[in-house]
């Protein structure tokens, strides 16, 4: 866990990311936040989650949990912190006051308090979830398995993997 | 006096109604002039609080300003670490 953000992998597709952005912006106004999403160029979304009287206005700008979820390799990268509202967390270069890094570690105290930096990476991990069962059922109703060696599709009525010949 | 109601760190709400910065943001725009005009009053309260104080007082102020600094400068050494990285 960082200091103020959390920064995790997710080991799931990274063509996931948009329905993650749309479960956590759906989750998060169902529970009277205001939610603004930014799709990137890097083919990430930037997720700005607020609520008026939780996160302190800075000079007039709101602040707020910013969640980034960035397609790395075959993965994907999480990262939720502090930021101001409406501006893409990356770069993060945002020190308009000179007590800023002061500000940004106590709201980052009353997020990981109410636990909403948890509540995004729970939606996010469900989604993969979610993928990985449907993944499991479309497999099944085909009537076909995969060998846990080499990863070969076989029929379902096969007693060795056609691929490396173990037995299934 | 430093903090709100909540124990979170007030100093936006101190800088947006302080006369000096009023006055530069005024116009929207921040001048080279205006920047130099704010660092020479920095100066002169330096000067003026050295000149006011004990030197047990000096020590505490002098503390806080080196740890802010410290703290400023670390904080933008670390952006720029991780926007290398990125």
């Amino acid at each position: 866990m960082g200091t103020f953000s959390k920064k995790k992998i997710l080991y799931g597709s990274s063509s996931l990311i948009p329905t993650m952005a749309n479960h956590i912006q759906e989750q998060f106004q169902n529970e009277g936040f205001e939610v603004a999403m930014d799709a990137l160029s890097s083919g990430g979304y930037d997720i700005s989650i607020t609520k008026g009287g939780f996160f302190k206005a800075v000079l007039g700008m709101k602040t707020a949990l910013k969640v980034t979820l960035i397609p790395q390799g075959c993965n994907i990268h999480f990262e939720a912190g502090v930021g101001i509202w409406g501006q893409q967390a990356i770069p993060t270069v945002i020190s308009m006051l000179f007590f800023w890094p002061v500000l940004i570690t106590q709201i980052w105290g009353m997020v990981e308090q109410s636990k909403l930096d948890d509540k995004a990476l729970e939606i996010a991990q469900d989604v993969i979830m979610m993928n990985h069962h449907g993944e499991t059922s479309t497999t099944t109703s085909v009537g076909s398995k995969f060998c846990t060696e080499c990863g070969t599709k076989n029929t379902e009525t096969a007693n060795f993997c056609c691929g490396c010949g173990k037995p299934l | 006096m430093f903090f709100n109601e909540k124990g979170i760190l007030d100093i936006d709400e101190m800088v947006s109604s302080n006369p000096s910065s009023k006055c530069i943001m005024e116009d929207g725009v921040i001048t080279e002039e205006e920047i130099k005009a704010q660092s020479d009053r920095v100066i002169a309260l330096l000067h003026e609080i050295e000149a006011k104080y004990t030197e047990e007082q000096l020590i505490e102020i002098k503390k806080l300003l080196v740890e802010s600094s410290v703290l400023y400068t670390v904080y933008n050494f670390h952006s720029i670490q991780n926007l290398i990285t990125l």
